[in-house]
């Protein structure tokens, strides 16, 4: 199934050729692109790339008694001081005179390099080069380029050591049972993370870098064993087919290859969480894992997993059980209250018991609006609040919450601008939309009250059926590469129901799920 | 992907059948039962679902032997070319017409009962507009959606009947059987067509992964619109009576009325609005069935233009007759053709054994 398809379209084909042409003179700057033996012709390269930048540092210095020439390339900012002065320069031009004591034991220039190879550089991470392109490549993502006289090869530092923010708890989806750690920023911490729970060699990181300017790590992780080939096979083309500037975030990523563009629902779950993470990838999921965002993505994603969180499996089943159908009920309740309110005011009175229905057309004698006019009013109301309530810093955000609440909550009513029940509705919406763990998912289902409120004003509960039909028939016939997004509802698949609506205690869920077709079946062997 | 089973499951071809099984005809079935079968109704509709099971057999038993055919193309192999075209010509007509009465039922009945001061029109273009939204995913989109709305009706046809359970007076069964065979007869020739919907399986064939299992799959599709028919018509003449049962337009609401309570005033509303559901899965169905008779008739294989060229036609169908007494000319014209459909079954069958065609039972 090919999702991102390469434009055919010819025009587009000459701007790109018109790009990568410009890209050619670029790097018509250095004569070559080829390395030479003399260590100023490398250096002039890199300056002739670097030099109008200001945080690249250019070092010259001389090897020892022989005074070999060297040169070091870096990015401030991106590089551990202390590994550059400790590791690599004292050694070379200090503590190889000590090296050198006797006299005979000088070095050659021809051996050089390999002495600062095996005897200078004290660091563990070294690659060598001979291309200057990857060469600049590496020292942008924050190594160290050495260059020595005499030979055309380029030594690659890893000193990486940047400003980073800890591990701390993640924001969007606390539990109050489980790990108190999220993803961060840096890739390599991430990994790091999953690595840490996770101590099967069969857990396999690979990385491919996307963004023709960004060079973003984009790191896939899966399990041999446990993960569909076929999935993996269709990860890789669609990751190959993103021709794009820049990867900003995994959200961007998730945009580029999920599968129906225009559908308002999720189809990719982004989690910060990395035991939900390690946890997907137990039941044959693929993580994506993008520099520079503590989101990762779990691909293929069901409707149903937007309901689980972490904490349903630490707890005890029934507890689980109970929290699960409360969300199912609440993502019931923030799509359809208001349309059902509008569509029972205006058209079937009769459907309330009567002594309800005599309080609620009393308090909305004095409403000088239609309920859908009532209900849009609200609605917005209640998006602006929390929109402005999720932008400001958090203590502004209370004050927003309680000024919005309480204060034109009430002054509606009394205003004679709403009535009762209709900020009752409204508070319902807002609550049970925020009970469902997934955010993107809530956002989602929570707009979709929008179209439906109007088809209530206009069709009463028929209206609303023809919303529920529309919304179901939209959920089964979307897929997330390839795996149905409604299972294991439609289609049934009745194993898969253990961990739906109702979670079966853990010793019952013996099989991973059939979801994402992992290649091997068995979770437990309890014979 | 590897092993991923690829077109309909069994359960899924069961939730097909079910739901385009129970659509309009649930509404008005007890007043059907009780003026041809009177008091005798609810065994007449119980011995009508047996039948029709037998004949669900004998559609699946017939499709079986054409694995990859639906019934347009392999009736032209038992019947040769032109009869079988004129056979497929009848059921495509059959199968619009069907739908178009569903629609034209379904509309009179919400705007009776739910939505008075709303045009008939805006009703059924609705429907039709969603109907054509989910024919478009195909017949994956549609069986999915069967099985999911599958939930939501029986709980809202279980609680009618559970909660009407009580009420039931015995002694109105006293006189069972007291009228004669012929009753029950005509009870069960009528009702046979209010279990209308299992044609489907006609179609449903080529699109399964498990051909082995067809007839358990088809069979058990029909054993939820037996229960569900029969204790029905049960419910409303134990309930309401026979004779008011005769009366009433609508017997099945008025059941559904009798159980509410002071948290919910009026289920009827509440059983309406699930009904809506199963009406729109039969008229999926019915619709999708024609639109791939048309398109098998005519030796294509796409049939996703057609939909849009039936949809218009469905309506004006639906639209003509202007009042009662033209619909149940459309009602008869509806019968006849659907007795027809039923009777002619088995003659396929035979003739397909007799000229020996179609590749055997597990093809």
């Amino acid at each position: 199934m090919k999702i991102i398809k390469k434009d055919k379209n010819p025009k587009n084909k000459e701007v790109i050729e018109e790009r990568q042409s410009s890209q050619v003179k670029s790097e018509n700057r250095v004569s070559s692109l080829k390395l030479s033996k003399n260590v100023d012709e490398n250096f002039e390269k890199f300056q002739a790339f670097l030099k109008e930048s200001t945080d690249a540092v250019f070092r010259k210095f001389k090897l020892g008694r022989s005074e070999i020439d060297c040169a070091l390339v870096y990015i401030d900012g991106l590089i551990d001081k202390s590994i550059i002065h400790e590791s690599i320069l004292k050694p070379m031009m200090f503590e190889i005179f000590e090296m050198e004591m006797p006299e005979e034991s000088q070095i050659q220039p021809d051996k050089a390099y390999n002495f600062v190879l095996d005897h200078a550089i004290s660091v563990a991470d070294i690659k060598e080069t001979d291309n200057l392109d990857e060469a600049i490549l590496f020292v942008m993502s924050g190594e160290a380029a050495l260059m020595v006289d005499g030979f055309d090869k380029i030594i690659i530092v890893s000193a990486r050591g940047w400003a980073t923010r800890g591990i701390t708890d993640p924001e969007t989806e606390s539990v109050i049972r489980g790990a108190k750690e999220g993803f961060t920023e840096t890739l390599r911490t991430n990994t790091a993370l999953l690595r840490r729970k996770c101590k099967d060699p069969n857990m396999v990181i690979r990385t491919i870098r996307l963004g023709r300017r960004s060079k973003t790590d984009v790191a896939y992780v899966y399990i041999k064993g446990i993960t569909n080939p076929g999935l993996l096979e269709e990860l890789e083309e669609r990751l190959n087919q993103i021709d794009i500037d820049m990867i900003i975030d995994s959200g961007h990523l998730e945009q580029l290859i999920q599968d129906h563009i225009w559908s308002p629902m999720p189809q990719i779950q982004a989690t910060e969480r990395p035991d939900k993470a390690i946890a997907n990838l137990m039941e044959g999921r693929i993580i994506i894992l993008v520099d520079n965002s503590p989101f990762a993505l779990l691909i293929p994603t069901t409707f149903a997993q937007f309901f689980q969180s972490p904490e349903d499996y630490n707890e005890r089943w029934f507890v689980s059980t109970f929290i699960r159908v409360l969300r199912w009920i609440s993502s019931f309740l923030a799509v359809f209250t208001p349309a059902l309110y509008i569509a029972v005011v205006t058209y079937h009175p009769g459907l309330i018991p009567t002594r309800l229905a005599l309080s609620i057309a009393a308090t909305r004698a004095g409403v000088p609006f239609p309920s859908i006019i009532e209900a849009f009013l609200m609605e917005t109301t209640i998006e602006l609040l929390r929109e402005s309530g999720a932008r400001l810093p958090s203590a502004i955000g209370q004050t927003i919450g309680i000024v919005g609440g309480i204060i034109i909550g009430d002054a509606a009513v009394r205003a004679g601008l709403t009535s009762p029940i209709m900020v009752i509705v409204v508070a319902l919406t807002a609550i049970a939309s925020f009970v469902i763990p997934t955010y993107s998912a809530a956002v989602g289902l929570r707009t979709m009250r929008f179209p439906l409120m109007v088809l209530a004003s206009f069709l009463g509960l028929y209206g609303v059926m023809i919303g529920f039909i529309v919304i179901n028939i939209h959920l089964v016939s979307i897929k997330s590469f390839g795996m149905n997004y409604m299972t294991p509802q439609a289609p049934s698949v009745f194993q898969d129901m253990k961990d739906f609506i109702i979670r079966v205690p853990a010793r019952k869920m013996q099989k991973r799920p059939i979801q994402s077709y992992p290649i091997d079946m068995i979770r437990m062997d309890m014979d | 992907m590897q092993n991923r089973p690829k077109g309909l499951s069994n359960f899924q071809i069961t939730a097909i059948v079910t739901q385009s099984v129970i659509g309009l005809t649930i509404m008005f079935l007890p007043r059907r039962a009780a003026v041809y079968a009177g008091i005798d109704g609810a065994f007449a509709t119980f011995a009508a679902g047996l039948l029709s099971i037998a004949m669900a057999g004998v559609y699946i038993i017939l499709s079986r032997r054409f694995p990859k055919q639906t019934i347009i193309e392999y009736a032209q192999q038992i019947l040769g070319k032109y009869l079988g075209l004129a056979y497929g010509t009848f059921i495509a007509l059959y199968t619009l017409l069907t739908a178009s009465f569903i629609l034209r039922g379904f509309a009179d009945a919400m705007k009776i009962l739910l939505l008075p001061r709303t045009p008939l029109e805006i009703i059924m273009i609705c429907m039709l507009l969603i109907c054509l939204y989910c024919i478009h995913g195909g017949i994956v989109t549609i069986a999915r959606i069967c099985e999911i709305f599958l939930l939501p009706i029986t709980v809202v046809i279980g609680t009618t009947i559970i909660f009407n359970l009580p009420d039931v007076q015995l002694f109105r069964y006293r006189e069972s059987f007291s009228n004669g065979l012929r009753p029950i007869v005509m009870g069960i020739a009528n009702n046979m067509l209010a279990y209308q919907g299992y044609e489907v399986l006609f179609f449903l064939l080529p699109f399964m992964n498990n051909r082995k299992k067809a007839l358990q799959a088809g069979t058990a599709g029909m054993l939820f619109p037996i229960f569900v028919y029969s204790s029905l018509v049960f419910m409303a003449i134990g309930v309401i009576g026979t004779l008011p049962t005769a009366e009433l337009i609508y017997p099945t609401i008025h059941l559904a009325r009798r159980i509410g309570t002071d948290f919910l005033e009026r289920f009827d509303v509440f059983f309406i609005v699930f009904w809506i559901l199963s009406v729109f899965t039969s008229i999926v169905v019915y619709l999708y069935m024609s639109s791939i008779s048309i398109t098998r008739l005519l030796g294509l294989r796409n049939y996703k233009p057609f939909i849009f060229i039936l949809i218009p036609v469905c309506y004006a169908i639906s639209i003509l007759p202007q009042n009662i007494s033209q619909i149940n000319v459309m009602s008869d014209i509806m019968n006849y053709s659907g007795i027809f459909l039923i009777a002619s079954s088995i003659p396929l069958l035979v003739l397909s054994f007799v000229r020996k065609k179609g590749e055997g039972k597990n093809g």
